[in-house]
């Protein structure tokens, strides 16, 4: 088998070192186009995707969340098609019109209903309860009074807290000292004081 | 300690540029809940979905001032966090018990624009839920578990299309605890909101935005981290068809795809819950050991 000869050459054809330099060439254009900068020195190469310079870059493009750029016309965050997109924005809709408004629930203490719906559990010999026996176990703590005092008082009650609030934020206390103190004394008191002037 | 935590959303019909006070979702109020001031209470973030770029506004004579308070411009068709950003250590503002919170819109004026607000209860007397924080998550942390599900949301601007947590895949194991991290949404709305008996029947919740995906993942997480507290729900799966997920959004309702990011816990770690001794005692089977390496 005959040796492969490998000619090394020393400049590329175009090269302004080259033995055979014509300016004019279409190699030595190539090779200016390619290597000389006249602006100084460049970010990328020449023909670099990402150069400002090459055609077809995408520097331009905006990436929005869920779009992409270079399939604009499909929906955001999905990627259907415009048509998909208008069969499905159809059906739903259809959907919504029909979709009912979600139940109002009265709040509750979760460790007291939980006890409550273990025991129903316990009672029925079933770990799931069926809707009707989550009602009744929810009904019957429902019933029962959460707190002793009528809205009336509470709102009261909760008008001098903020004027004790108020009162001993006058005097100096930051506003989680002062909160303290109403918690620890109770507004009464502490309105007392501070009518009185004392400290 | 009743902690609570309760997402409140509302819609301004036409809004335009005129500072329209929000409609609450049926049977909310932006009025705070609780009988005591001292107890700790915070708004623990506030967000919006408008369709037409508008300003959202927060006031109270008990806040800062009830000229402007808290305002924020919303920008179109992006449901960002305004205020109380749990993405990092932030500041909540203290609300008191009983005060009635003036939360108004500005946006289109041919469109239900649409805000919700997080409101953590530290004490919220006769109304508790069940919360960790992430030291006991990371104890008694399993692993991690996805429920999906389909919400149909309604187009009136209240939260609606309630579907229980197992309505699409039912994997959960029995008789056993799921902190919920946070979740995804696939279609842009105002709120998810999450519901159930493990929550004192209120709405925990957080933003309905697909681009966000990394806020809302571990929303709870954040903001049991940025507010220094037991802020992640847990429910037990014996709950599972009374634990709900709703959506809230604007006029044009939709068709939401729902991802819980659950991490099942230890049983009997977390009290207040059931314990479905009834058929499974014992947790169904689940190990008796967890936690993370750190």
């Amino acid at each position: 088998m005959a040796p492969t000869i490998h000619l090394e050459e020393d400049f590329p054809k175009g090269h302004p070192a080259r033995y055979d330099y014509d300016p004019a060439s279409p190699e030595a254009v190539e090779w200016a186009r390619k290597n000389v900068s006249p602006l100084g020195q460049r970010d990328f190469p020449v023909d670099h995707p990402k150069a400002a310079d090459t055609a077809g870059n995408t520097n331009a493009l905006a990436w929005e969340a869920g779009v992409d750029p270079h399939n604009p016309h499909r929906e955001p965050h999905t990627g259907r098609s415009p048509a998909q997109a208008a069969g499905v924005a159809a059906m739903t809709e259809i959907a919504s019109k029909a979709a009912k408004e979600s139940p109002v629930l009265q709040p509750l203490d979760a460790g007291e209903v939980n006890a409550a719906l273990d025991a129903k559990r316990v009672e029925v010999g079933r770990d799931l309860l069926t809707p009707e026996e989550y009602s009744e176990v929810i009904a019957k703590i429902h019933v029962a009074p959460r707190t002793p005092e009528t809205d009336v008082e509470i709102k009261a009650r909760i008008e001098k807290q903020h004027l004790a609030l108020g009162a001993l934020i006058t005097r100096g206390y930051t506003r989680n000292s002062a909160l303290e103190v109403i918690a620890r004394e109770g507004a009464d008191r502490v309105l007392g004081i501070s009518a009185s002037g004392q400290s | 300690m009743g902690r609570a935590l309760e997402c409140v959303a509302g819609f301004a019909t036409n809004p335009g540029a005129t500072f329209t006070v929000l409609t609450p979702s049926t049977g909310q109020s932006f009025t705070v809940r609780g009988t005591d001031i001292t107890k700790g209470t915070w708004l623990m973030a506030e967000w919006a979905f408008n369709a037409t770029a508008g300003e959202l506004r927060i006031r109270s004579p008990r806040l800062h001032d009830f000229f402007s308070g808290i305002r924020n411009r919303v920008t179109a068709a992006s449901t960002q966090v305004l205020d109380g950003d749990p993405t990092g250590d932030s500041y909540a503002q203290r609300l008191y018990a009983q005060d009635n919170l003036t939360v108004e819109l500005t946006g289109g004026g041919a469109e239900l624009d649409t805000a919700a607000i997080l409101i953590g209860y530290e004490d919220l007397g006769g109304v508790a839920g069940r919360f960790i924080d992430i030291p006991t998550l990371n104890k008694i942390g399993l692993n991690k578990v996805t429920v999906e599900v389909t919400v149909t949301a309604v187009a009136t601007g209240l939260f609606g299309g309630a579907v229980a947590v197992n309505s699409s895949i039912d994997n959960l194991i029995a008789n056993t605890d799921y902190a919920i991290l946070g979740g995804y949404t696939d279609t842009r709305g105002d709120a998810v909101g999450v519901t159930g008996v493990d929550f004192g029947n209120l709405r925990v919740g957080f933003p309905a935005e697909p681009s966000l995906r990394q806020l809302t993942s571990n929303w709870f997480v954040k903001l049991a981290d940025s507010f220094a507290g037991a802020w992640i729900p847990v429910f037990n799966s014996a709950n599972k068809t009374q634990t709900t997920i709703d959506v809230q959004t604007n006029g044009a309702g939709g068709t939401y795809i729902i991802n819980l990011e659950l991490v099942q816990l230890l049983p009997g770690q977390v009290p207040g819950g059931a314990t479905g001794a009834a058929v499974q005692a014992g947790g169904g089977g689940a190990p008796t050991s967890a936690g993370q390496p750190r």
